[in-house]
């Protein structure tokens, strides 16, 4: 067999079949993400990566420096642009503008939607964080980046409604148990068990999220707070 | 080693009793896991280190994959079970405050979870990694034996519409994602200690649960 038929046909051929950087790109983080997803980080070889996007490895290398960098950019780019979208949206709200409800709302169904359909890859991350020296990995975790972002969102919302929450925390609870409930599903709901439908646990959640971070002791009424 | 399979009256008065065998498996299975994983550990060395021979291993359990998941998951099935059998006493007193029942569990559960934070990270390795393991329903079997508990609390404290068995699962993941993948949300320079971490979550609990408060849209 020859294993590198793909990419020997992607060189041989430089005229009208060569593809375009951000073709390649593409091409070589949808090899990954499979990969990754299907084998871990130690499992998937940066070999295989490229054979499956039909290129060489020196252009993955050229495209991404090392196996770490493709591993984040595979794996991260569609968590950091919901999260990005979702903190551009709404960052800049009025307390007039927008109910409590909505902004929890399109944070949850957002987020659930995107682990639980990305779950393999949520899981190749906390598992290489937990069982590979990475040091890209080690030195930021990813995770952590993406809740600072978040904090933004959480401590202005606070702030608009004289909520009384700790921020950085709160932040985290509500991430974490939003990806415990995708990453935990199989074990929260076993298969052969009745299952609640998808919008049941997000309103769920969502409730959770809204009541659990207002209404404490010291919380001001909302119109106080708009000034 | 002798391992006759069915026990007969009078056996010796140093057998062992098929719980404690069990409980002896579980344990050496935990700790075995935890340290080298779920693929690297073979059944023999768990046997060996619990002092009972594979194949009793493999009559009380039938396969590996079922004692991982079953040793991971005991802890979990048998704290909240316990935390049920303690409850009822609380009906006959004043209703305590509400945060009360809710520090109580949530403490807990955090302190246990981040115990075996190894052994669950290892169960979802290996679910994502390895084949033939099917996820078993222990662990929502206990979680459903807490909604008389927290049925009862909602309507004793006359709370809000709350979907009590989605409810009981997304304190679980929270709780559970805080003990074991706090290190990875927090700046590893910023990492609250156990004692506020707790407080915000028992907070976050007692509010989410207490609906009645709604504010007008």
């Amino acid at each position: 067999m020859s294993e590198s038929s793909a990419a020997k046909a992607g060189r041989s051929k430089p005229g009208a079949a060569r593809r375009a950087p951000d073709e390649v790109r593409r091409l070589l983080l949808e090899a990954a993400r499979s990969l990754f997803a299907a084998r871990g980080y130690a499992g998937a070889s940066t070999r295989d990566i490229a054979l499956k996007a039909g290129v060489s490895e020196a252009l993955l290398f050229r495209h991404f420096g090392t196996k770490a960098k493709l591993f984040e950019r595979a794996i991260l780019d569609p968590i950091n642009g919901f999260i990005h979208n979702y903190v551009e949206e709404w960052k800049a709200r009025s307390a007039a503008d927008h109910t409590p409800e909505a902004i929890s709302y399109a944070y949850v169904d957002g987020f659930y939607r995107l682990l639980s359909e990305n779950r393999d890859l949520v899981l190749a991350l906390v598992t290489a964080q937990a069982y590979e020296s990475i040091e890209e990995l080690e030195a930021a975790s990813p995770l952590s980046r993406l809740m600072e972002e978040l904090e933004v969102v959480a401590g202005r919302e606070a702030e608009l409604r004289g909520y009384q929450f700790d921020v950085p925390i709160s932040t985290r609870l509500v991430a974490g148990m939003v990806m415990a409930m995708a990453l935990l599903d199989e074990w929260l709901f076993p298969a052969g068990k009745r299952r609640p439908s998808r919008q049941r646990i997000v309103n769920e959640m969502v409730e959770f999220m809204l009541h659990g971070l207002a209404h404490r002791d010291a919380a001001v009424a909302p119109a106080e707070a708009s000034g | 080693m002798s391992s006759s399979t069915v026990p007969e009256p009078g056996a010796r008065r140093t057998r062992r009793t098929p719980n404690e065998v069990r409980e002896l498996l579980l344990d050496a299975a935990r700790s075995t896991f935890a340290a080298r994983g779920y693929a690297r550990s073979s059944t023999r060395e768990i046997a060996d280190a619990a002092g009972v021979s594979e194949a009793l291993l493999f009559r009380h359990f039938g396969t590996k994959a079922r004692l991982f998941e079953l040793a991971v998951l005991d802890p979990f099935r048998e704290f909240l079970d316990g935390y049920v059998a303690a409850r009822p006493a609380d009906l006959t007193e004043p209703l305590p405050a509400a945060e009360v029942p809710s520090r109580d569990y949530v403490e807990s559960l955090y302190d246990l979870l981040s115990t075996h934070r190894e052994l669950v990270m290892a169960l979802l390795a290996a679910r994502a990694y390895e084949v033939g393991l099917m996820a078993t329903p222990e662990l929502s079997d206990a979680l459903d034996r807490l909604e008389t508990l927290v049925d009862l609390e909602v309507s004793r404290r006359g709370l809000g519409a709350v979907d009590v068995p989605v409810t009981i699962r997304a304190t679980f993941a929270m709780v559970a994602a805080m003990a074991v993948f706090g290190q990875w949300l927090f700046p590893s320079d910023a990492l609250p200690p156990r004692e506020l971490v707790v407080d915000e979550m028992v907070r976050f609990m007692v509010h989410g649960l207490a609906r009645e408060a709604t504010m007008a849209p």
